[in-house]
């Protein structure tokens, strides 16, 4: 099947411009369903094409010429970075502890390609600032396992020696707790009102966070914020704070299915990243056991 | 800081240019590299490198410099040749740029011949690129540079520049120097194995080196005037942000070639030399026309004071005359007549200086040619003379009497008496004072007698400043409205001017606040915006603007939890690294920014805890905040200072604990509780 990547031409077959008809897919028959392959692009797994060939009109041939057919858009939860961290709270207010990232789907595919040429220390340090800019504090981070970079099939796993110096404020006889550890990334999109063009996302993807939070011995939360569920179909921002045994769980969603957004619908999409900024604002309150728990 | 201050021609370093090797390794389809290269035999002085040991490197290190060799052999004032010899072994993915060899040149007074490339594959065959598949471009516009100049760059792409292989290039360039000078660019980005440099003069001339950031090295006399010197083991300069640039840290020779009877105008071997070289080349462009003359009684006409007269003058060419920088030959170095850059209304950073230092003239103030690089650190004091400079500014020689307080860029020369700098380049600065990028910076001061490497003064911190103060109210739900009033002095009014020179509709006007506030507020809306003198430079610059914010405070139980640092963010993570600094960190100029933001709390709700105050002070750079309650009102203040424009890689830590108290400072809390 001939087809046209999104990341150079927006084709329309009435203009019969066979340039543009510039990719190759494979299109598999299997149990009577259309799988959708590209064998020519290193690192993409069975069944799935690059961010550019999905949702894009192609060509598939036949004995009679041709029809044209569109390639399918994956779900947001077939491409996801997961960020799974397991950290103690320090006396001093410090985050310490392990951090494992797992990219799926084109996520994985994406970072495979970027790298594909570089070497171990490259892809050291590529790791390392991937894990730097999600956070919105300085962080020490450091990558300790050797990621399978040459997989086809599998996922794209990293893991971290993570510390977040003074992540946690001390506020008097309080110490506040910001649930937003991984939200930096959110932290500046759409800032301006005015929207000329529409907004184009290359491709639908997630981002889950399972953070665990060990409290020092003597501390206790305080309060947590409300759980948080703002679903818009396209757009969807879960975040969800609960305390176990001393030990804080967060719990983040951020879900992105759309491909191309008209900018008359810039204002509500800006509004729903400005509510993801709240959310990921928010923070648990923790006191010393046995203090008085002024706020219940 | 992108803009039109940077002018003169460099000295070229005939290397691999990075940039451009890396455009043209990225955009390689886009030229037609007219053949593939072949086998061929790599010549001995490559092989031989093929075993030998590397110099000291880390992991992180893309190539090494094996083998460099400069031979200079001057033929007469008129005719020098060179011929340049280089091998790197790639180490890394990324040093794959050096399989493409880049040598700069000036057209017509410089040529390159015989360029060859090699490479010595681990395993196979040589591989051989010769002169004939050489390409010959002019530099790609660069923002700012340029409008026209000579530098040319010739071209070769060296096949398997590949991890485990040596490159290598040989070719040889005939000058016709401009200056009697030559500089031996022996350290790089890359660690270096051995590099040779060889003069040999003709009979009778004299050389004097001298050497940038490195002892001195002992040639050994190879011949009749000739002389070779050695250096081994030259660890690579790795970037980092905010480094000093790479004139003021890389090893380098200076070579001052002294023929019979003396340099003449030809070049010199000291700064005061360096001053009447340029003081000769500059000889009758500052005369001033019939039409300049008119031009200053008409701008001048009315005006009482020489401050006032100055002033007017001083606006003429910093708006009046376009920035064009058209620099052929000798003028990469000498500045067009004043008639021509008035009667044009054009030139570039030194004729914009020309053209004013006439006009001065015509007011009976004199002035000198300031020769500097507007990256401070380029040329420091220790330095012997060399032209490392890329920007030239003026001194004037304020009149007897005028103690006018707004002129502070000012030293006190002991002949010359109160010398006043002046850009006349930066077309946004007020007339008195000068950018962060002149200030604690050297530059070349020009006079009758010669030249004379001079400090431009620093300013004054509070002459560089964002005052921010708002008045704001906070509800039960969270939500903070209010006006934020905000002045900036100094660089900090001429960064906004700049971005908001060319900007003409609303929307894009409150760009940049919607920004600041983005940085620091997640849900917002501005209500009102305007914009303080922005076209008067001579005047504080500022924003005045009102905003609220939903959901500024969180609630937790019957807690409100309330940022007192609405607005700014002064942490950075420049230091956020677990690489060992090696250079010292610059700064662009002093600072002094202050905070005050007047909190008034909802109805029912008292303060329950309040943020510590901070008080860090590392001598280099200072934090002050403190929150404290009046009534129903958090009042937040904090002042940020950037006192020392280096700081030296000792204090690095403490630059990083320095910004990690701010950034937690920026995050605390303040904790409201409902009264009962």
């Amino acid at each position: 099947m001939k087809v046209s990547e999104r990341s150079k031409y927006f084709f329309n077959p009435n203009l019969m411009d066979p340039y543009k008809l510039n990719s190759n897919v494979v299109v598999v028959k299997l149990n009577g369903k259309d799988v959708f392959c590209d064998p020519g692009t290193p690192f993409t797994p069975f069944g799935m094409l690059t961010w550019s060939e999905t949702g894009v009109k192609g060509l598939r041939l036949d004995k009679d010429g041709g029809s044209w057919i569109e390639t399918p858009i994956p779900q947001s939860s077939a491409s996801q970075i997961a960020r799974t961290a397991k950290l103690t709270l320090s006396e001093t207010g410090d985050l310490e502890g392990k951090l494992t990232i797992t990219f799926t789907g084109i996520e994985a595919l994406e970072r495979r390609l970027q790298e594909r040429n570089e070497d171990e220390a490259d892809r050291k340090k590529f790791l390392e600032d991937e894990a730097r800019q999600y956070t919105p504090a300085a962080i020490e981070v450091e990558l300790t396992n050797k990621p399978d970079w040459n997989s086809s099939a599998s996922a794209l796993n990293a893991e971290y020696k993570l510390k977040i110096p003074g992540w946690v404020a001390g506020a008097g006889r309080r110490a506040l707790l910001p649930v937003g550890i991984f939200s930096a990334t959110e932290k500046n999109v759409f800032e301006h009102t005015e929207r000329v063009h529409p907004i184009y996302f290359e491709y639908t993807s997630e981002k889950l966070d399972d953070v665990s939070i060990s409290l020092p011995l003597g501390w206790q939360v305080s309060s947590l914020p409300s759980a948080q569920d703002k679903d818009s179909k396209v757009v969807r921002y879960v975040l969800k704070a609960e305390n176990d045994k001393n030990t804080v769980h967060l719990n983040r969603q951020l879900s992105i299915d759309l491909l191309m957004l008209d900018s008359k619908y810039y204002p509500a999409l800006r509004n729903f990243f400005q509510l993801v900024r709240t959310g990921d604002e928010e923070q648990v309150v923790l006191q010393p056991i046995g203090a008085r728990a002024s706020n219940q | 800081m992108k803009n039109k201050l940077f002018c003169s021609r460099l000295g070229h370093e005939r290397a691999i240019s990075k940039g451009l090797a890396a455009l043209l390794l990225g955009a390689a389809s886009l030229f037609a590299w007219p053949s593939m290269a072949v086998a061929g035999d790599a010549p001995q002085w490559m092989h031989a490198l093929v075993n030998a040991p590397l110099p000291a490197h880390d992991e992180k290190t893309n190539a090494v410099l094996l083998y460099s060799e400069t031979n200079v052999v001057v033929q007469s004032a008129d005719k020098i040749k060179t011929n340049e010899r280089r091998a790197y072994k790639i180490l890394r993915p990324d040093g794959r740029e050096y399989g493409i060899a880049v040598i700069p040149f000036n057209s017509p007074s410089e040529k390159v011949t015989g360029l060859h490339g090699w490479c010595i594959p681990a395993q196979g065959k040589d591989y051989e690129v010769k002169d004939k598949e050489a390409l010959e471009i002019s530099d790609p516009k660069v923002d700012g540079s340029e409008l026209i100049s000579d530098v040319k760059e010739k071209v070769i792409r060296i096949p398997a520049a590949d991890p485990g292989n040596i490159v290598g290039y040989e070719y040889t360039m005939e000058e016709q120097p401009l200056v009697l000078q030559d500089m031996w660019y022996f350290q790089g980005e890359n660690p270096l194995r051995e590099a040779h440099y060889s003069l040999q003069l003709p009979a009778g001339w004299e050389y004097k080196a001298a050497y940038l950031n490195h002892p001195e090295v002992n040639p050994v006399q190879t011949g009749s005037n000739q002389w070779q010197w050695t250096v081994s083991n030259e660890k690579g300069i790795r970037e980092e942000p905010d480094m000093p640039p790479i004139h003021g840290v890389a090893g380098r020779m200076i070579v001052y070639l002294l023929p019979p009877g003396g340099v003449g105008a030809r070049g010199y071997a000291n700064w005061k030399e360096m001053g009447n070289w340029y003081g000769n080349l500059t000889t009758g462009r500052r005369d001033a026309s019939p039409a300049i003359k008119q031009k200053v009684i008409e701008l001048t006409t009315g005006m009482t004071t020489p401050v006032a007269k100055m002033r007017a003058l001083a606006q003429f060419v910093q708006h009046d005359i376009r920035y064009v920088a058209i620099e052929l030959g000798i003028g990469g170095y000498q500045p067009h007549p004043a008639a021509d850059v008035f009667n044009h209304r054009y030139g570039d950073c030194k004729d914009k200086a020309t053209l004013m230092a006439a006009m001065l003239h015509e007011i009976a103030i004199d002035s000198y040619y300031v020769v500097i690089n507007s990256h401070r650190g380029s040329i420091t004091p220790d330095m012997p003379a060399n032209h490392g400079f890329n920007h030239a500014i003026l001194a004037i020689k304020l009149p007897e009497g005028v103690s006018d307080p707004s002129l502070v860029a000012t030293m006190q020369h002991p002949q010359l008496g109160r010398l006043l700098f002046f850009d006349p380049t930066n077309e946004l600065s007020s007339f008195g004072e000068i950018g962060g990028y002149l200030q604690e910076n050297y530059g070349l001061l020009v006079t009758p007698n010669g030249g004379e490497l001079v400090e431009v003064p620093r300013l004054p911190l509070a002459l560089n400043t964002i005052r921010r103060t708002g008045n704001l109210t906070l509800d039960a739900n969270g939500k903070l409205t209010g006006n934020i009033s905000e002045t900036r002095l100094g660089d900090r009014a001429w960064s906004e001017r700049w971005r908001l020179l060319h900007v003409t509709n609303n929307a894009d006007r409150v760009k940049p606040i919607e920004s600041l506030l983005a940085g620091s507020l997640s849900n917002f809306r501005i209500l009102q915006a305007s914009i303080v003198n922005l076209q008067h430079t001579d005047q504080p610059f500022g924003f005045n603007y009102s905003f609220e914010a939903l959901n500024y405070a969180k609630n937790a139980g019957d807690l409100l939890l309330v940022r007192p640092r609405v607005l700014g963010v002064k942490a950075a993570a420049i230091m956020e690294t677990s690489e060992p600094r090696q250079y010292p960190i610059e700064f662009e100029g002093p600072v002094q920014d202050t905070d005050v933001f007047q909190i008034t709390l909802p109805a029912g709700y008292t303060v329950d805890d309040l943020p510590p105050p901070v008080d860090a002070d590392f001598g280099f750079a200072s934090y002050h905040s403190k929150t404290e309650v009046k009534g129903n009102v958090i009042g937040y203040t904090r002042t940020f200072e950037i006192k020392d424009l280096s700081v030296p890689v000792s204090k690095s830590d403490d630059l990083k604990k320095f910004y990690r108290i701010i950034a937690s400072d920026e995050r605390n809390t303040a904790v409201l509780k409902m009264s009962k």
